[in-house]
């Protein structure tokens, strides 16, 4: 069974990164089979979903980046009777948190990995 | 010099200008905001490495573009592919 790839080879089909033209050959189309299921949206770009998701991760680590900038590096200049402070957690928190969520990450990653590979495992052969 | 070891060399130097300045094995003693500010310096990179991450991916994801041209030619290679798959005799 001949290999995708050594076909088109044979057929010196250019690569769609160069700027050669199409050889188009002369036989007949009636056999091109159903068209490839790529969905295609109407929109240029990306979907509504897509930029919501987009954006609002945009935002959330916008929002995650100056809470954190005001508590390590502002807050310690700020007089300790200043209102602000009651907005933000002991210091302490401020390196236990990302400490604990970094390490929660790594174990999630772990467990999917494992998972995958369990899933994925194949029975030994006893030929 | 890999890139892994220059990588290394520069965490190595800012891990000890860190310690020299956190740990106070010199005994100058730093203002206390200072000191306060200094403590959680390498967490707080962390985060906002891991925050210019998150957002990087969020804009990307939402400006990313459809190539048409592309898709177009792909696809024209993909049928033109298959006909000629069926013309020598593989079965789709």
């Amino acid at each position: 069974m001949l290999s995708l790839c050594s076909v088109v080879e044979l057929l010196n089909i250019p690569n769609y990164w160069g700027s050669q033209h199409h050889r188009v050959t002369g036989h007949a189309r009636s056999e091109a089979g159903p068209s490839p299921p790529i969905i295609e949206s109407s929109r240029k770009g990306a979907t509504a979903m897509d930029q919501l998701v987009g954006f609002g991760l945009v935002a959330f680590s916008l929002l995650l980046f100056v809470y954190y900038t005001i508590w390590i590096i502002i807050l310690p200049f700020i007089d300790s009777d200043h209102g602000i402070h009651k907005f933000f957690l002991p210091r302490e928190y401020s390196v236990t948190i990302p400490v604990v969520a970094g390490l929660l990450l790594v174990l999630f990653v772990g467990v999917f990995i494992v998972i995958v590979m369990w899933k994925n495992r194949k029975p030994a052969k006893t030929d | 010099m890999t890139k892994l070891v220059q990588w290394l060399c520069g965490l190595a130097l800012l891990g000890t200008a860190w310690a020299t300045l956190a740990l106070d094995p010199l005994g100058l003693h730093l203002p206390l905001p200072c000191q306060q500010v200094l403590w959680p310096f390498p967490v707080y990179l962390l985060v906002a490495f891991g925050c210019y991450s998150l957002a990087a991916i969020g804009y990307r994801l939402a400006t990313f573009n459809d190539c048409e041209a592309a898709a177009k030619e792909l696809q024209e290679q993909i049928r033109e592919a298959r006909a000629d798959l069926s013309r020598r005799g593989l079965k789709f």
